[in-house]
């Protein structure tokens, strides 16, 4: 019984080789998935775990210094000498980390991106916690002199610079300085994640961090071997000015983690949902392919039957078939997982590089990607096997080698209903007001999504019809005959259909969305944006006043005005400083933005109406924007409570006026006066200009001008609304180019899909395919017959998933908070029809093989075929 | 016989012979095989399938060529039908020479001038009676004529069946389709390959009786592959096939005369040779080709 199984199992090797292919690819979307996800967070812990010592000392982000400066009540180095005498201390360094430090590429260009920090440290010569390498050198020397630095050689290699090279770095307080790379260096062994480092001498690295002070922002501190670290900190803490907290290395390390996944959360689900789609698009191919396997086997396990095999004993062969296949898929597409996601990160590169982060696979992914592998192509294998034990011996030996076909039966029922109720769940989300509607909708179209799979070609039975009228005056007979073979396994069309269908929802869905987003940022930027020309970068980074000076001695120009940015944490009511979670987030949710601008500046830098009270003119004032001023029950005379981290102070505003911002969106929606921000000693730079010409000013002239004025400024480029929009969307395009490119391998999925059915289609129509081209049919009109039939399937798929996929779309625009900023709604209609034809490509490319397999057929051996 | 039907396969009319000479005379042959072999496989696995054949089949009549197993007599059909290649000779469909012909000619030839009935599996599962009878005309483009449609349909009885799937016939009514599909072109010839092979002894009659009736009633040439000698006895015309070659022409065979011939070519079949005398006695169950 088993030899005649691994008999078998050779004999259809084509067959099995698509089947297994099937396998593969779900099971490699699956581990890549999971492979992935953990490249992205080893690639944070390895950071982590080296950039933090023993006993971590540094600010507390929940102390506040009521009205002082942090910088003028820092480490000083007598403290460190404290330390170091401490019990369980064996070495203490003083420690200074800042972030905006920014190196110019020989290009002129700044290494500046929206996402990872560009980070500047002191020197350090420390091992990080539990004995692991700290900073470590990994080519030439540490900074010596202050017109040295050490940098991390991914950014060497990006900025286009070589060591010994004279290389410009933007620094936070001490300007563009000019200085000498001397070496590379990273912490421990870990990457950068993308992010940037820059060590300095210390006392170049008080100058940028610390305007000059012989202070540091931490101490790195090393335990003794036997020492206990939560009790050096302890003893430690007592040394320690107020505002800074020691903690065990370890404790300030899990945290970070924490925070870090809680940021990076969304990529996990995020990835697991495509690998879930992929899983399920694999799926209905496993199960496709298995059908038709045992199907065609029938006569074989009749036969087995007849010699006397028992009813276990063929589940037996059929299963264990299934489960050679399952292991030898799911090993293939594991490894294949890791590939794929190489492939993700080298793609993702352009918007987000995570560094040369090593692909590895964990138990987690491994166990994971082979149980789906296997236990989907068990069950899979499960339903044809209980049939191939129903068949009664004769019946399977006289009867056609052919799945019966028994129309859709029960899978329309489930199907319906899953659908009925996705649509209920969906609509109940955008009618009534549920808490999370996000998570109702998003359930309501998984469960459409799937029920509608299911039931694809009962609501594709009209289309299909449709697409047959159109073959016959087309194509005539040979589309006669294609349009009717696609009606013929219906359950197996719907579900090489569906395959498609999924990818192509999700495709349309995502297409709506971008639209959408595209058309809402156009029109926001257009009704709130003021002035003829723009200074701002994306994520509103701050750059130095002087830009605004330089911009304002332009002849051409009339006025300049400028926007600040202060971020603040809400205190509740009764407290003096926000709860430590907030404060620790490091995902930066509950962070509160607040513009700075002069009084003269309202109503220039953004679009901007006062509905009640007044423009502020003193310190301490805000005005609010009337719809948070709604949400937040504010009104003019309450007073709203803010916490600087910056400042490390507490400040108690009074809203004086409330202003309309119209139809437009800004990140800030309150705004205080400059001089509030300077109290503070926040507001330094700047982030955003607005800039007006002169009546009767050449624009062209004074864009020469003004691009000229900013030339030795790297950081900033002078943009007309055009360009700052474009800016604006750059992402959004990347963003869209990455989730494409995801969903771009359920389509091929989905496409092999196709190839794997007919292909088994045609060995299962053999002896029609031979009766049909000795009587009637060319060869090409064999292949024009199975690519039209491809061209059906494909058509179903695309039409109902682009119809799904944009109603999706709608549902998600109007779910979406608003917040979110999508305030219109845009269906890219050419794009959709673009969907359509490409769809209609697929099915052609997908027929190919199948169509040439098909046209091969040996006439004389199929009419002779047993 | 009407030309007009045809229109449109001009350089192929202009060669068919559409007026059937009177049995029994000689005119141009409907078909004919000069020196036809066919090999099989190559050095010891080298199978003699056809060798050095030549023969004639005569417009008007109905043929049938006879043979025990591997004696060639498919592959003979699978030649002269252009389903099969020969190693060496020619074999003509009334003056086209089917070996030369690129597969799109081919497909063209037996799409209008062949007409074929094979043992089973005849019919496009997807596709109704009427469908199917009609799916060579349509594919080449053509429609009916609508007399001799009519015709052709009296003549296979199925007028209440027409609109039925192949599952919903019976092996008889499925083999009476297949006739009908192969008469409704008008083809110049119709090969059928053991055309009762599969059916119980009343449908066999029936199709037999039908094949008669194309020639006689139609005016069709028909060509049958058989290995029973009740079926043989039907034709104007037998053919005895042994080994790759002919071995004898008999016209107007009995039951008898088969019966003997047969036996004398397969010494297996001797001791059964005088039993069936009439269509119930039949074997139920042929030894297929």
């Amino acid at each position: 019984m088993w030899k005649a199984t691994f008999t078998s199992l050779w004999a259809r090797k084509l067959r099995l080789a698509m089947s297994t292919l099937a396998i593969i690819l779900g099971v490699a979307f699956v581990s890549g998935s999971f492979v992935f996800s953990d490249m992205i967070m080893n690639s944070f812990k390895g950071i982590i775990s080296s950039t933090i010592s023993d006993v971590d000392v540094a600010k507390d982000p929940g102390a506040s210094v009521q009205g002082g400066n942090a910088a003028t009540s820092g480490i000083t180095p007598a403290v460190i000498e404290r330390v170091k005498q401490v019990e369980g201390v064996q070495e203490a360094q003083g420690s200074i980390y800042g972030t905006g430090v920014i190196v110019i590429a020989t290009s002129g260009k700044a290494l500046a991106s929206v996402g990872p920090p560009q980070m500047g440290f002191n020197w350090g010569t420390l091992p990080a916690l539990g004995g692991q390498p700290g900073i470590t050198l990994l080519s030439g020397r540490e900074p010596r002199s202050d017109d040295e630095i050490t940098m991390d050689p991914d950014t060497l290699a990006r900025s286009g610079h070589g060591l010994s090279d004279a290389v410009k770095v933007i620094t936070p307080n001490a300007g563009t300085i000019e200085v000498t790379v001397v070496g590379t260096a990273t912490f421990g062994n870990g990457s950068t994640a993308g992010a940037t480092y820059v060590f300095f001498t210390g006392h170049r690295a008080q100058q940028i961090f610390l305007d000059g002070a012989d202070t540091y922002t931490g101490i790195w501190v090393v335990t003794a071997q036997d020492a206990d670290r939560a009790a050096t900190a302890g003893r430690i803490q007592k040394l320690l000015p107020t505002g800074y907290l020691a903690r065990d290395g370890q404790v300030a390390a899990d945290a970070q983690e924490s925070s870090i996944q809680a940021a990076m959360g969304f990529i996990g689900p995020f990835l697991l949902i495509f690998a879930g789609v992929a899983l399920l698009v694999a799926s209905f191919l496993i199960v496709n392919t298995f059908t038709i396997l045992v199907a065609q086997r029938s006569k074989e396990l009749a036969l087995f039957r007849a010699m006397g095999a028992s009813k276990r004993q063929i589940m037996g062969t059929v299963l264990a078939e299934a489960f050679v296949l399952g292991v030898i898929g799911s090993g293939i597409g594991l490894f294949a997982g890791v590939g794929l996601a190489m492939v993700i990160k080298q793609g993702m590169k352009v918007m987000w590089d995570i560094g040369p982060a090593r692909a590895s696979l964990s138990t987690t992914a491994i166990v994971a990607a082979l149980a789906t592998g296997i236990v989907v192509t068990l069950l899979a294998s499960l339903i044809p096997a209980r049939r191939a034990t129903h068949i009664a011996p004769i019946e399977a030996m006289s009867a056609a080698q052919t799945e019966p076909d028994k129309g859709l039966g029960r899978r329309a029922v489930v199907g319906v209903v899953l659908a009925g109720v996705g649509a209920v769940l969906i609509v109940l989300a955008l009618t009534v007001k549920l808490p999370e509607p996000m998570v109702w909708a998003g359930a309501g179209m998984a469960a459409e999504m799937v029920g509608v799979a299911i039931a694809s070609l009962l609501l594709g039975k009209p289309l299909v019809w449709l697409v047959g009228k159109l073959y016959r005056s087309a194509f005539g007979e040979v589309g006669k005959l294609a349009a009717l073979n696609s009606l013929r396994q219906p359950r197996r069309t719907a579900a090489t259909a569906s395959a498609l269908m999924v990818g192509l929802t999700l495709v349309s869905m995502i297409a709506i969305f971008g639209q959408s987003a595209r058309a809402s940022v156009v029109d926001q930027v257009r009704s709130t944006v003021r002035g003829d020309y723009i200074i701002g970068q994306q994520g509103f980074k701050e750059f130095p006043a002087q830009v605004a000076e330089k911009v304002a001695a332009v002849d051409e120009v009339q006025a300049v005005h400028q926007m600040k940015l202060g971020l603040f944490y809400h205190v509740p009511p009764g407290q003096q400083v926000p709860p430590a979670d907030v404060l620790g987030d490091k995902a930066g949710r509950y962070v509160q933005p607040v513009g700075g601008m002069q009084p003269t500046s309202f109503n220039k830098v953004f679009t901007q109406t006062i509905t009640s009270g007044r423009m502020f003119s003193a310190p301490r004032e805000i005005i609010v924007e009337e719809e948070t001023a709604t949400k937040e029950k504010l009104r003019v005379g309450s007073t709203v409570t803010l916490y600087s981290r910056d400042a490390q102070a507490t400040v108690e505003m009074t809203v004086v006026g409330i202003y309309s911002k119209g139809t437009g969106t800004t990140i800030v929606d309150t705004w205080v006066s400059t001089s509030t921000l300077e109290e503070l000693g926040l507001g330094r730079n700047d982030v955003y200009l607005g800039i007006y010409l002169k009546p009767g000013a050449d624009a062209a002239a004074a864009r020469t001008a003004l691009d000229r004025a900013v030339a030795d400024m790297p950081l900033v480029s002078v943009m007309d609304l055009q360009e700052y929009t474009d800016q604006m969307l750059a992402n959004l395009s990347q963003t869209m180019a990455l989730l494409y490119g995801l969903l771009a391998l359920s389509i091929v999925i989905a496409v092999l899909g196709i190839v794997n059915t007919l292909g088994l289609s045609i060995v299962e129509r053999t002896r029609e395919i031979g009766l049909l081209r000795a009587i009637a049919l060319t060869r090409a009109q064999v292949r024009r017959m199975v690519a039209l039939e491809s061209v059906v399937i494909a058509l179903l798929g695309a039409v109902i998933g682009i119809v799904l996929g944009t109603i999706f779309g709608i549902v998600l625009q109007r779910v979406l908070p608003e917040d979110q900023g999508i305030t219109l709604l845009r269906i890219p209609a050419g794009q959709l029809t673009w969907f359509l034809v490409a769809a209609v490509v697929v099915g052609v490319l997908a027929a190919l093989w199948p169509a040439h397999q098909a046209a091969r057929t040996n006439v004389l051996e199929a009419i002779a075929a047993e | 016989m009407g030309m007009d039907a045809h229109s449109n396969a001009d350089e192929i009319c202009a060669m068919r012979s559409n007026v059937p000479a009177p049995r029994g005379t000689t005119a141009a042959p409907a078909a004919s095989v000069e020196h036809l072999t066919k090999i099989y496989g190559t050095g010891d696995a080298q199978v003699v399938a056809l060798n050095d054949i030549t023969v004639k089949i005569m417009p008007g009549q109905l043929t049938a060529v006879m043979g025990p197993s591997g004696s060639g007599k498919s592959t003979l059909m699978h030649c002269i039908a252009g389903l099969d290649r020969p190693t060496s000779g020619r074999a003509l469909i009334g003056q086209t020479d089917v070996a030369t012909l690129k597969d799109r000619d081919l497909t063209r030839l037996r799409r209008e001038r062949i007409g074929f009935v094979f043992q089973q599996f005849n019919l496009v599962p997807t596709l109704t009676a009427r469908e199917n009878i009609l799916l060579p005309l349509a594919i080449a483009g053509r429609k009916p004529d609508p007399d001799w449609y009519d015709e052709v349909l009296r003549v296979v009885d199925l007028a209440d069946r027409l609109t039925h799937k192949p599952s919903q016939l019976s092996g008889g009514q499925q083999q009476r389709v297949a006739c009908a599909r192969a008469l409704v072109g008008r083809p110049d010839i119709i090969f059928a390959d053991e055309p009762t092979g599969n059916l119980d002894s009343v449908s066999a009659v029936e199709i037999l009786q039908f094949l008669r009736r194309a020639v006689d009633d139609l005016g069709r040439t028909v060509v049958m592959v058989t290995h029973d000698p009740y079926s043989a006895s039907y034709a104007d015309r037998a053919l005895f096939l042994a080994d790759g070659r002919i071995v004898d022409d008999v016209s107007h065979p009995t039951h008898e005369i088969v019966m003997t011939t047969m036996a004398h070519l397969d010494p297996r079949r001797i001791d059964r040779a005088s039993i069936p005398q009439s269509p119930s006695d039949l074997d139920p169950t042929p030894v297929s080709v």
